[in-house]
């Protein structure tokens, strides 16, 4: 160890990507002898201590980084110290269970000058996951010497102790093989190396020099642009643009170098014993499996949802019911405006919506269960590749799963989409996606019409939907917005079983958002739909907005609804509970919960018309606006309104008249 | 390397996954996964996202349509990506 620095004891320094155990290690070699502070100029702690390897030696732990590039303060300090502080040992820690994660720091670290011993941590979990790993394998393949450990069962640290003292006596040799790069790279390099000169800056290897220079390594350029000569730096510099993309060849060749060396060292189990991730993705994932599995689960959380939910409904129905007759009969005196408006506009508009939360509670928790154990991301992954060959960008794919929860938010989503043309055929796609509100009210209706035929109902409601998605993208594609569609890799999480309470929270905040929107903009707009009903006659039948609705009457009557389904179906330009709140007004004379009065409103082909319509009509007034606000332009979201109104009646129409051609019109 | 898991991404039929791209490139899923999170650092990759391309904390819409589950992770080619494959 002749080009070590003087000092009173010898030097091993700990180096290792995070989350490896490099400071249990620390904490175990240096028990109570610590000293704990910051890195000389910088925030981050510096933790020594003295250790005893046969001798006593001091141990400095470095900051947890994956690689020596210098592009955060970790990499810097670790880099900065291991050239300029030389130590006796690096202790390079890395984990069984993420090797091929975890040793790039070791390809990189393996080109400096110090000794080097590896401490393979994580066996027990690399175990538990059916690794098994061999540390001659890998001691023979890198030439320095190869410590297993499972750090959190303090095992494997008498080897460990062992083999670092034999290192500092030079007992064992611990010098390692560098990753090598390949002829063209190491031409290249050698190339590099000689432009370098003599007078290089001290301690800094060569070679080392010209792979960072190769990599773009800002802090490295700059040294060398200021240590060379204007006509040596020149050279060095054209070498270097004629390679700008030679970081990509480096870190290639080294991860060659880290697959041979895990194909090597680590057995992994069986073929036959494939883990459940594995087993579950050849399906999930599947193009054809994949999609009939989506639509599997889907139909199964729609069937789960109405069953659980029909109770719970009628019984809140029960309840609304005998709450608005006990309004009634308080205000049995009171003018015939203050008990229609507290019976009817208020505990009728507001309390029927509010017998939606059990359908939105299952639903949430639904979708909070799908996302948690892992499977949702393989839905949206299955569904993508469908939406792909419409030509949609990949990163339009956040927004518009998001707008499954709410269109809103969606819309702002957008913005992540660089190309204006990219954003705006995601904007005006959004709202054809049903949000949460809209889905609630489709289950209900659907529940209410079709009984135990509803979640077949709400899976053809969404084939149709995505049908409708598919065409409008090709028409926007071809026509108005032509783009191009780059790929993009999602990372699938592994399956685990569920959180409940995430799933709770997930389901609670939703939960929470509707009863303030039922409090609030619902209960408002119900308050008016009541008055615009009532008023002048007290008669709905003779009222304003019968006189409005009767107007449209020949619009419902191409789709076999009357006009008070219209005037429901308008008010969901709110919100789209709000068609519920005000169907319940405009039906408060009738004496039955509406789920009961449904089937007298609408055939099975107005219905199955309706649920279509809702589904596909004008989104809420919230959604119209960020539409406004994020493409600047009336035009394009007076087009947006336009269009989803005239497809949504078009589509309403059609599908009644073929409905009727089957005889459901009856 | 490196670069051959680059084209296996840009030549993907749409959105593509880990095991995915293992399966293609025969090579170890975990050593895909290595690879993307390199290619990440390098900047030949980025992150899509968040969604609404906002801090959530500070974010006004109160509908809570982000999951506070598991958000899902997209990963993109970047113009250094595509300049890489000569598609910039």
């Amino acid at each position: 160890m002749a080009d070590t620095l003087v000092r009173e004891l010898p030097l091993v320094a700990l180096a290792g990507s995070p989350n490896v155990g490099k400071s249990s290690i620390f904490n175990t070699l240096t028990g109570l002898s610590q000293h704990v502070g910051n890195w000389p100029g910088k925030t981050i702690e510096q933790k020594s201590g003295t250790a005893q390897f046969g001798r006593s030696a001091e141990v400095v732990d470095l900051p947890g980084t994956y690689s020596l590039s210098a592009n955060s303060l970790e990499e810097t300090i670790t880099r900065d110290y291991i050239i300029r502080e030389r130590p006796d040992v690096v202790l390079v820690v890395v984990s069984a269970a993420a090797l091929e994660r975890t040793l790039y720091l070791l390809s990189e670290v393996a080109e400096l000058p110090s000794p080097v011993v590896v401490a393979v941590n994580m066996l027990d979990v690399a175990r538990a996951e059916g690794l098994r790993f061999e540390p001659a394998v890998l001691e023979a393949a890198l030439g320095v010497p190869v410590a297993a450990l499972s750090a959190t069962q303090a095992d494997g640290y008498q080897a460990l102790r062992t083999t670092l003292a034999d290192v500092l006596a030079g007992r064992r040799q611990a010098r390692p093989r560098p990753p090598e790069l390949g002829p063209e790279l190491e031409a290249l390099l050698a190339e590099l190396g000689s432009l370098l000169g003599v007078d290089l800056p001290q301690g800094y290897p060569r070679r080392w020099l010209a792979l960072k220079l190769l990599e773009g390594d800002r802090e490295v350029t700059a040294m060398l642009r200021a240590l060379l000569a204007p006509d040596h730096w020149q050279a060095v510099d054209a070498l270097l643009g004629r390679h700008e993309d030679a970081v990509l060849a480096i870190a290639g060749a080294r991860y060659e170098w880290i697959g041979r060396l895990t194909r090597a060292a680590l057995r992994r189990p069986p073929t036959g014993a494939i883990t459940l991730t594995e087993r579950l993705d050849r399906a999930a994932t599947h193009p054809l499996w994949g999609l009939l599995t989506l639509v599997g689960v889907l139909g199964l959380v729609y069937w789960l949802v109405y069953l659980l939910s029909k109770p719970l409904v009628s019984l809140l129905n029960l309840g609304l019911a005998a709450l608005t007759g006990a309004v009634h009969a308080a205000l049995a005196g009171a003018p015939w405006w203050l008990s229609g408006l507290l019976a009817n506009g208020l505990v009728g508009g507001v309390g029927t919506v509010l017998t939606l939360l059990p359908v939105l509670a299952f639903f949430f928790a639904a979708i909070a269960f799908l996302e948690d154990v892992g499977y949702l991301a393989r839905g949206a992954f299955v569904a993508d590749r469908f939406m792909h060959r419409l030509g949609l960008h990949g990163k339009s794919f956040l927004p518009l799963f998001l707008g499954m929860g709410c269109n809103v938010p969606a819309v702002l989503g957008a913005r992540i989409l660089d190309s204006r043309r990219d954003r705006l055929l995601t904007i005006l796609l959004i709202p054809l996606v049903p949000c949460a509100g809209r889905m609630a009210v489709l289950i209900y209706f659907s529940g209410a019409l079709y009984g135990s035929y509803a979640p077949l109902v709400i899976l053809g409601l969404l084939v149709l939907d995505v049908g409708v998605i598919a065409l409008t993208g090709l028409l926007l594609r071809k026509t108005l917005l032509p783009s191009a569609s780059p790929a993009f890799i999602m990372e699938l999480p592994l399956y685990h079983l569920p959180n409940l309470r995430t799933i709770a929270l997930y389901t609670w905040q939703h939960m929470l958002d509707f009863i303030k929107r039922a409090g609030t903009v619902i209960l408002a707009v119900s308050l008016l739909i009541w008055a615009l009903a009532a008023f002048p006659s007290g008669q709905t039948s003779t009222s304003w907005l019968a006189a409005a609705g009767r107007w449209m009457a020949p619009l419902g009557a191409a789709m076999g609804f009357d006009w008070r389904m219209l005037v429901a179906l308008l008010a969901s330009v709110v919100a789209k509970e709000q068609t519920i709140a005000s169907l319940a007004i405009l039906t408060a004379g009738s004496g039955a919960a509406l789920p009961a009065l449904l089937p007298a409103l609408l055939t099975p082909a107005a219905g199955i018309a309706f649920l279509v319509v809702q589904m596909l009509f004008i989104p809420c007034i919230g959604t119209v606006s960020a539409i406004r606000s994020e493409t600047g332009s009336w035009r394009l979201t007076l087009l947006s309104v336009l269009y989803l109104a005239v497809t949504s009646f078009g589509l309403g129409i059609l599908i009644y008249q073929l409905a009727c051609l089957l005889g459901w019109g009856v | 390397m490196l670069q051959k898991l680059l084209e296996a991404v840009y030549g993907a039929e749409g959105s593509t996954h880990a095991a995915d791209l293992a399966r293609r490139l025969h090579v170890d899923e975990a050593l895909v996964r290595a690879m993307l999170a390199q290619l990440e650092h390098l900047g030949y990759l980025a992150e899509a996202g968040p969604a609404c391309g906002a801090d959530c904390a500070a974010c006004s819409e109160k509908c809570s349509a982000c999951s506070p589950a598991s958000p899902m992770k997209l990963l993109l080619l970047t113009p250094a990506g595509l300049r890489a494959l000569g598609k910039g």
